[in-house]
């Protein structure tokens, strides 16, 4: 594609003071490698570059005459055994001269040597280098040279990137993703030390991003609209962690790519399974374990990876409370296959969630002589998706077109939860089709289009029943509906100079349900303007819509109540300037500091302590506003030092009864502290310092049987070690960690009452989450 | 747009225009404070005038709730304050302002006493224009009571008016109070006032048990004899009747009193006269329940036991004969008798719930309900018996509710349900009366799914047919006032916020008059049409704002109403 570069950036490239490389001299660096013919003068990005020049030094002396064999290999990582292609490959051929050459596809080398023994160095940009004497008699061509990869020093990364997006977006890498302290590993969960990210009760998943609502915040994989991206209670991710490469989120004014959700975008890749050779990694935690299998098929023309975690919770919970157990699983599979000029991905993946009551209430849902067969204390959470996409050069651009089946299923029946048991069955059907156009060297085009097709069928108490209940209370919610929503855009990406990049997009959905037909343009403007050598201003603005949601995303309750709430809506503004500090301090530092806006129309929950879906009165449509500042002062993981501060200061408002008040996610302070660092010896060792200030919360006076008034729940300190150990061996890796999380054991109070003596009770919880976990990866 | 947003530097920027708040509340704001409750009207000295109390400080593990007690004429001209520092331990948390109340207990504390800390405060009696008439203060408990004039003066003058009340000459209010025993005390002081001055009437036994006869005679539990004593009036002569009494009960015209009496590590009832001291042993010695004097027999009942029925005892005052019948089975005892009109008979309901139909005139089970029946109550017709049957308890709910049955009453069919089902009735108050329509009677009941709040149901009742036509009225229903064709109060209530909208709502057409939205609590004051209509109505946002406190608005539409939500 024209627009990607591959920059690599090796500009140390130190040789290992413990193997100095005799006889010659190595005028290093890097390369730089176009990819798809497009090559641009990567200085101009900021990005120091240097040209590669290896020079043979050559000995004096004669040469005797004599016969030269092959000698050949492999050159791969230790560990991971992945190929190293690239890597220079230094033999004496033993007449006084050096043969040298680059590893090829699969890491392969071969250089012609005079049988005997002979010094080898290899060296390999973000591995250490290696010196060693081989004996060369025969032609060979199996030596293979095992480097064993940096872990710690100021190391240069390989970055592959785009040219400068003008969203407003914070990317995480996969080192990032699962060794932050606090995720327990999980890549996903590290949004909630990101900025703008309000987490309304740890430990559980739910994430009020911006003032809006969690359900308000979509989450996507590979494109994929996921229904939940969690599992609940202790909310580990629906993908397996080793299965994601890369995260981006979005707070707020995302790419017309996206569509219907009125608050941020949560997008996780996954990786692509190498084609080398069969990868296997398995992983053991204390509450779940899981694995990975990677192959090859039809002689590297395609790939494929399976995957998949089930959850022994459901023991250990026994262990300490005798009325629940909760199971959870989840799989992923991916396959890939070249297609035409391009590549076919099928991409499967589901979650389930089980929580038992052990010893459920039996009741008869008030109607005497009609108990409802249904089976008591049980909460139940399944989804299942499947894309067909194929990515690849068509009409001069790159196309993708996608379609996505998927059936989610829930029940719950525990009467603590809801009073009533609910259902739901659905089946969805999401085609998208993109393409995207290198017009010129200063503008891009996007064109794309998208749709989601959804059939519920739910089930619930007034379905048993009938009559005169289920015409007076079934919601939208739990009928039989199908749901219709599409959506199309266009965007440009406009470059002018080095400095201004302006992407304005128009995306336009329609949404068609319980019998009314709803549209919403939705245009975005996103700017980025270099004030500085290494200052952008970054604003950007848009409108958004949304189907009426669950304030939380729970898999076959979607797509409900168009006629009943109207759509819900955002506009949505920011400014920031993101800086690099490293010139002005002397410390690489990057700031990046957002003033944000959002003016809401959402579905609220009316009543957050008893969230039954099954009440008519469930959700209203409620004006709503938030604002704030975000700071993120982050430190990039190629030092050895590395981590961030995030600290968000928000206000999140609705008009409720008319009255302009504090939303139920309105938390105003927001910290979260993450420091990293790389021992020697292939240690790590993570912290995470969380603080948020209370939510506003209903103070239920018991005496009075009334509402109080409003108070803020207590802050909520937290802190979370984890350290790290990478064990290399060398067809293998394993790696170990410790963490705790919530390790000073501080409350999250989650509810508060004064009692009839007059004394107010906080309800909490004092978890410390303890992990240990093993992978391998062969 | 919003003025409590300085930092809101893009939305007008970029995106035009704040969050506004929505439509202001009808009428006119009387007072702002964030912490009212009971609004009401009251008539004082001539005018009506709203009354309302602002919460000062709300209980604690050692003191009562904490309010003021406000009054506010109809445009906010003249408010004042006629009570500071009313606690609700005494009157519990609602509405110290009924028609006629004019004590209110203030400024609690806590008090050394013998045994320990005891909580008192000071009664303050308001006069009828409610400024403050007088106070006692440091007492615990109290009643207070009216006798008549004749009963304070054995000749009363002319013109004699009660002592300490010279407006008023019939019913003289009087108190009977206690302050705490004071350390080295073993008992609390009874004292009685009667308008003008305090009297010490001796050592109560601690219960506070009194009987206040029609002449102003007073019947107590004295001291450490637990000695059952009166105190004749107008001479306020004491008389000391019988010790170790634990419990009495005296009849009308107080010729005997039955009493419980522990002596000698046993108890028993006996009934006394009082007249000559001798004492009755009834059949049982100690019955479950006394039925108390009548016609010249004293009547109590004893409950089944495994082996033996429940019996039903009438003891003879005259002869001393003590006949008894039993109670039908499964009968365990007599919790309640329910004539069913239009017949000859009645239903017998004990406290577990059973019911068994008998003659008027006899006890001779004719047809059997098994319960439990919670709020049982015929149609005005006799035909059918409205009651609630038990659904099972929930982790969340354990009231007692269930769904609403009626019941032929000639047991000839099975019950029918007429709450939808799966709805929930309240059965620990009154969840359903009937109520005149333009063509028969109306039931009128509320229900609720799960944990909701309650809705609010008419069915049309026709003679001979359970209620049919069920019909919702009102959604999420806190506090209404109802007829067949109009209903007025607070409808869409929020469980968190415990405010909804208060409404008019026209039955008939379907339509509201709203006039407000966040109402937490309100009173009507009905006049002749709704201009002269009047509701006053406590605003309670989440956080205090602008619109927050008392509001009073005449019933007539509102300028710009913006319908209601339902």
């Amino acid at each position: 594609m024209q627009s990607v570069l591959l920059l690599a950036v090796l500009a140390a490239f130190p040789i290992d003071a413990d193997a100095p490389l005799d006889g010659g001299s190595i005028d290093v660096e890097a390369a730089v490698a176009p990819i798809d013919g497009g090559v641009t003068a990567a200085r101009d990005a900021g990005v120091a570059v240097v040209e590669a020049k290896v020079t043979a030094a050559v000995e004096a002396g004669p040469v005797p005459a004599r016969a030269l064999v092959k000698f050949g290999g492999k050159v791969l990582a230790r560990g991971t055994r992945r190929p190293l292609v690239g890597a220079l490959v230094r033999v004496g051929v033993g007449d006084g001269t050096t043969a040298e050459t680059e590893t090829k596809a699969g890491g392969v080398f071969s250089v012609e040597v005079l049988p005997g023994k002979h010094n080898l160095r290899v060296q390999c940009p973000g591995h250490a280098p290696t010196s060693r004497d081989v004996t060369v008699m025969v032609d060979t061509s199996d030596y293979t040279v095992r480097l064993e990869p940096r872990t710690r020093g100021e190391r240069y990364e390989t970055i592959v990137t785009a040219e400068p997006r003008p969203e407003p977006m914070v990317p995480l890498r996969r080192e990032e993703l699962v060794r932050t302290a606090g995720s327990l590993g999980d890549p996903i969960r590290v949004i909630e030390s990101l900025p703008g990210v309000a987490q309304s009760t740890w430990p559980l998943p739910f994430y009020a991003i911006r003032g809006a609502n969690p359900g308000n915040t979509g989450f996507f994989i590979d494109g994929v609209r996921a229904p939940a991206l969690f599992h609940f209670a202790l909310g580990p991710s629906v993908l397996h962690p080793f299965f994601i490469e890369d995260l981006q989120f979005y707070p707020g004014g995302y790419p017309v790519t996206y569509g219907r959700y009125v608050s941020g975008i949560v997008a996780a890749q996954t990786a692509t399974p190498t084609a080398d050779r069969l990868h296997v990694s398995a992983d053991v935690r204390l509450f779940d374990a899981g694995g990975i299998v990677a192959a090859p098929w039809d002689k590297g023309k395609g790939t494929v990876a399976v995957a998949g975690r089930y959850s022994y919770t459901g023991f250990l919970l026994s262990a300490f409370s005798n009325a629940y157990a909760l199971d959870y699983w989840d799989y992923q599979i991916r396959a890939d296959h070249t297609l035409g000029p391009g590549k076919l991905t099928l991409f499967v993946f589901g979650s389930g969630d089980d929580l038992r009551q052990k010893d459920p209430d039996r009741t008869d849902w008030g109607v005497p002589g009609q108990p409802v067969d249904i089976d008591p204390g049980r909460a139940k959470l399944t989804f299942h998706r499947a894309q067909l996409r194929w990515d690849g050069r068509l009409a001069r651009g790159r196309l993708t077109a996608a379609v996505v089946g998927g059936i989610d299923d829930s029940t719950v029946s525990i009467t603590s939860l809801f009073s009533v048991p609910v259902g739901s069955r659905m089946l969805t059907l999401a085609p998208r089709l993109a393409e995207r156009w290198r017009l010129a060297r200063w503008l891009d085009l996007d064109v794309g289009a998208d749709a989601e097709l959804q059939r519920a069928r739910p089930s619930s108490l007034m379905k048993v029943l009938g009559g005169v209940l289920a015409s007076l209370y079934t919601t939208d919610l739990f009928r039989d509906r199908t749901a219709y929503s599409a959506g199309a855009y266009v965007a440009l990406t406009l470059r002018a100079g080095d400095r201004l990049v302006v992407g304005p997009g128009l995306r336009y959905d329609g949404y068609f349900e319980q019998g009314v037909e709803r549209y919403a343009p939705s245009p975005r403007l996103q700017v980025r303007y270099r004030v500085g050598a290494q200052d952008w201003l970054k604003l950007a603005a848009g409108q958004f819509s949304q189907m009426p949601s669950l304030p939380v995303g729970v898999p076959g309750f979607e797509s409900f109540g168009l006629a009943d709430y109207g759509l819900q809506r955002s506009r949505q503004a920011s400014l920031g300037i993101e800086s690099a500090l490293e010139e002005r301090l002397g410390i690489d530092l990057n700031l990046d500091a957002s003033l944000f806006y959002q003016r809401l129309h959402l579905a609220d929950l009316r009543n957050s302590l008893i969230p039954d879906p099954q009440m008519p009165d469930l959700l209203e449509p409620r004006e709503g506003e938030s604002y704030g500042v975000e700071f993120l002062l982050r430190r990039p993981m190629r030092h050895n030092l590395y981590g961030w501060l995030a600290y968000t200061l928000s206000r999140s408002l609705r008009v409720v009864d008319g009255i302009i008040v504090p939303s139920d996610w309105d938390q105003r302070h927001i910290l979260n502290l993450v420091v990293g660092y790389r021992w020697p010896r292939n240690y790590s060792t993570s912290v995470r310092f969380h603080y948020n200030s209370g939510r506003p919360y209903p103070l239920y006076n018991e005496r009075a049987n009334d509402v109080e008034g409003y108070i803020r729940l207590p802050g909520f300190p937290q802190l979370d070690l984890r350290a790290d150990k990478r064990f290399l061996f060398d067809t293998f890796v394993l790696d170990a960690y410790l963490e705790l999380v919530n390790s000073t054991l501080s409350r999250e109070v989650f509810d508060v009452k004064r009692q009839a003596s007059g004394a107010i009770t906080e309800n909490y919880y004092r978890l410390v989450l303890p992990s240990v976990g093993v992978h391998v990866e062969w | 747009m919003s003025s409590r947003s300085p930092a809101l530097l893009l939305a007008p920027l970029l995106l035009g225009a704040c969050l506004e708040e929505g439509p202001p509340p009808a009428g006119v704001h009387l007072f702002h404070s964030q912490k009212l409750a009971a609004p009401g009207f009251i008539d004082v000295a001539g005018e009506t005038m709203v009354r309302f109390q602002e919460r000062t400080a709300p209980a604690t593990g050692s003191r009562g709730g904490v309010s003021d007690l406000w009054l506010t004429s109809f445009d906010g001209s003249r408010q004042r304050k006629i009570v500071a520092n009313w606690s609700d331990y005494w009157g519990g948390e609602q509405g110290p302002f009924n028609v006629g109340d004019r004590y209110f207990m203030v400024d609690e504390r806590l008090t050394k006493s013998e045994g320990g800390m005891a909580r008192v405060a000071t009664l303050v009696r308001l006069g009828p224009t409610l400024e403050e008439e007088f106070r006692l203060d440091g007492i615990w408990v109290w009643q207070r009571f009216t006798v008549p004039l004749s009963t304070l003066f054995a000749e009363p003058l002319p013109g004699q008016t009660c002592p300490g009340f010279p407006q008023l000459d019939h019913d003289c209010p009087q108190l009977l109070y206690e302050r705490p025993a004071l350390p080295g005390q073993k008992y609390p002081t009874l004292y009685l006032w009667n308008g003008e001055q305090d009297l010490i009437v001796g050592e109560d036994s601690g219960s506070f048990q009194s009987q206040i006869m029609g002449n102003g005679t007073i019947y107590f539990i004295r001291g450490e004899s637990r000695m059952l004593t009166r105190l004749v009036r107008p001479a306020n002569l004491v008389e000391s009747l019988r010790a170790n009494v634990s419990r009495f009960s005296v009849s009308g015209d107080e010729h005997y009193a039955a009493l419980a009496i522990s002596e000698e590590g046993k108890s028993k009832t006996v009934v006394r006269d009082l007249r000559t001291g001798a004492e009755m042993d009834l059949a049982r010695p100690n019955p479950s329940a006394w039925g108390g004097f009548g016609d010249g027999v004293f009547a109590y009942a004893q409950n089944a036991t495994e082996t033996e029925p429940a019996e039903l005892h009438v003891l003879d005052l005259d002869t001393g004969e003590d006949r008894f019948e039993t109670l039908p089975s499964p009968l365990a005892n007599l919790a309640g008798v329910l004539d069913r009109p239009n017949s000859d008979e009645r239903l017998l309901l004990d406290s577990l719930g059973q019911g068994v139909f008998t003659g008027k005139n006899d006890l001779v089970g004719r047809r059997t309900l098994v319960g439990p029946l919670y709020m049982p109550s015929f149609t005005k017709d006799g035909s059918y018996l409205m009651y609630i049957t038990p659904a099972a308890a929930t982790l969340f709910d354990t009231t007692p509710k269930g769904p609403l049955m009626c019941q032929d009453a000639e047991l000839e069919a099975s019950a029918v349900m007429v709450s939808p089902p799966g709805l929930l009735v309240s059965a620990d108050r009154q969840s359903y009366f009937f109520t005149e329509g333009d063509a028969g009677p109306v039931l009128v009941f509320w229900a609720r799914l799960g944990r909701a709040s309650s809705d609010l149901y008419f069915a049309d009742y026709a003679p001979g047919v359970p209620p049919t036509n069920l019909r919702l009225i009102a959604k999420a229903i806190f506090s209404v006032s109802v007829s067949t064709h109009t209903l007025f109060g607070i409808i869409n209530v929020s469980q968190q916020d415990g405010v909804g909208d208060l409404v008019l709502r026209d039955i008939d057409r379907g339509t509201d008059i709203l006039y407000s939205h966040a109402v937490a609590d309100a009173s009507e004051l009905a006049g002749p049409d709704l201009a002269t209509s009047y509701a006053a109505y406590i605003v309670r946002g989440r956080v205090d704002s602008a619109r927050s406190g008392l509001w009073l608005t005449t019933l007539a539409p509102p300028t710009g109403p913006d319908g209601g939500r339902d």
